[in-house]
């Protein structure tokens, strides 16, 4: 089959998916009878769209459900104060817009954001490429110091900060693939006890080449105690 | 995350701005520092907790209770994160369902990991490794069709997500997007075309 012929195809299969076509109708019949290629990608997008529907209706359920299911007692204040600390540390920002008229204040401004902007970049310079200052991101509770990694290493051997647990308090650390920071975490640490972790050197090697690493402390009742976030990539 | 759902993810179109329904209203006040719609907010995300003990529940409850509980920090930091992506097409609980079934799967496929890796049962009630239970395999497969529709362009995820999950016709979808209906149809059969490859080829798509 030709490449003009199939792509001739396109257009009865759209009115097809979009229900501008009956399925009885002679056109679709003949297409999906001659043309396996076009049988099977439009059999297929049908089990998607069913699919799709099928989430729907199990979002429906779902919802249904979470009506009936009770609050438990903690519920309401555990996810107040997550939201309050999130609102205190790090304000979700707005997709910007252009203003049509600036005030006479924003020149002041923008000078004054540039002279910051240097400062802070002579400061990564000097910590070796990491930043010295809190992830713009989430951010709950006191700084964790981290040691390693930091700016550019070899490998990313083992994470190490510094912060003292009370009694039956723990670390976990999450590594975030720097490139992508929109992709989910790439690696979680088990629970730990001391301020440390060493990963697999499976794991090891499954991390990009530019990570961001979280460590969070948490006390016995799991609230959150103190945070940390760095910045490292591999020299190779 | 893929961030999600029915509803959310990055493939949501940036416009918090939208407040066509109230609940764009709300987020459009949070985003602008309104401490009155913080509040209001905050008891609109109660629901989170709930959220995820129900669809752990249907699941067929991989994680215990503490587990879960375990993630509504998780879950409530990705919500604020991508709360300026919220378009207002959908209720702020039906966007936040598709977190909440993300932090879960991610969790309960750790969970799996860390039980295969230490190669013995935690407790006679924790499930076998890699044994998927129907229910939980029909929540790997919701998420990794929401994880799809994640990684459509922004406007074809839109237009299908209205199709399917708002429950729109094509004129509807058209009026509310200031389009044509057949660029509407359009839209919609190449986000099915490109939802095809990338199921086709485990998440990446295919060129094919």
């Amino acid at each position: 089959m030709t490449a003009d012929r199939h792509a001739s195809h396109e257009p009865i299969l759209e009115r097809a998916l979009t229900g501008e076509l009956a399925s009885s109708d002679p056109a679709l019949r003949d297409l999906l009878a001659t043309c396996e290629e076009c049988r099977m990608r439009y059999e297929k997008m049908c089990g998607i769209a069913e699919s799709l529907d099928a989430a729907r209706a199990e979002e429906r359920e779902a919802m249904a459900a979470v009506a009936h299911e009770p609050e438990a007692p903690g519920d309401a204040p555990r996810v107040d104060e997550i939201l309050r600390a999130l609102a205190r540390d790090a304000a979700p920002r707005a997709p910007e817009r252009a203003s049509p008229r600036r005030p006479k204040v924003a020149v002041p401004l923008v000078a004054l954001a540039i002279a910051a902007a240097l400062v802070l970049a002579v400061r990564v310079f000097w910590n070796g490429g990491s930043s010295p200052i809190a992830d713009p991101g989430v951010t709950l509770g006191a700084a964790i110091p981290c040691d390693s990694p930091r700016g550019i290493v070899d490998d990313y051997g083992t994470f190490a900060w510094r912060y003292s647990l009370p009694d039956g308090g723990w670390f976990e650390v999450e590594v975030f693939d720097e490139a992508a920071p929109s992709a989910g975490r790439v690696a979680r640490s088990p629970r730990l006890d001391s301020p440390a972790w060493t990963p697999s050197e499976a794991e090891r090697k499954a991390f990009p080449r530019a990570i961001r690493w979280e460590v969070v402390a948490r006390d016995s009742s799991q609230r959150v105690l103190a945070r940390g976030v760095a910045h490292a990539s591999r020299s190779r | 995350m893929t961030e999600t759902p029915g509803g959310g993810g990055d493939a949501h179109v940036p416009s918090a701005g939208s407040s066509r329904n109230p609940d764009g209203k709300l987020v459009q006040d949070v985003l602008a520092g309104r401490a009155d719609a913080l509040d209001r907010l905050m008891e609109r995300l109660r629901c989170v907790p709930r959220i995820l003990r129900v669809a752990n529940a249907r699941a067929g409850g991989p994680l215990d209770a503490h587990e879960v509980e375990d993630l509504v920090q998780d879950t409530l930091a990705a919500v604020w994160r991508k709360l300026p992506t919220f378009s207002g097409d959908s209720s702020l609980e039906t966007w936040v369902y598709g977190f909440c079934l993300h932090e879960l799967m991610n969790a309960i496929r750790r969970h799996r990991t860390q039980t295969a890796r230490t190669g013995h049962r935690l407790d006679a009630s924790t499930p076998e490794p890699f044994e998927a239970p129907r229910e939980l395999a029909s929540s790997f497969e919701r998420e990794r069709l929401y994880a799809a529709v994640d990684r459509l362009e922004a406007d074809e995820a839109r237009v299908l997500r209205l199709k399917h999950f708002a429950e729109m016709t094509f004129a509807e979808i058209g009026e509310r997007l200031g389009l044509s209906p057949n660029t509407i149809k359009t839209r919609y059969y190449r986000a099915l075309e490109r939802l095809r490859r990338i199921l086709g080829a485990g998440g990446q798509e295919d060129e094919r």
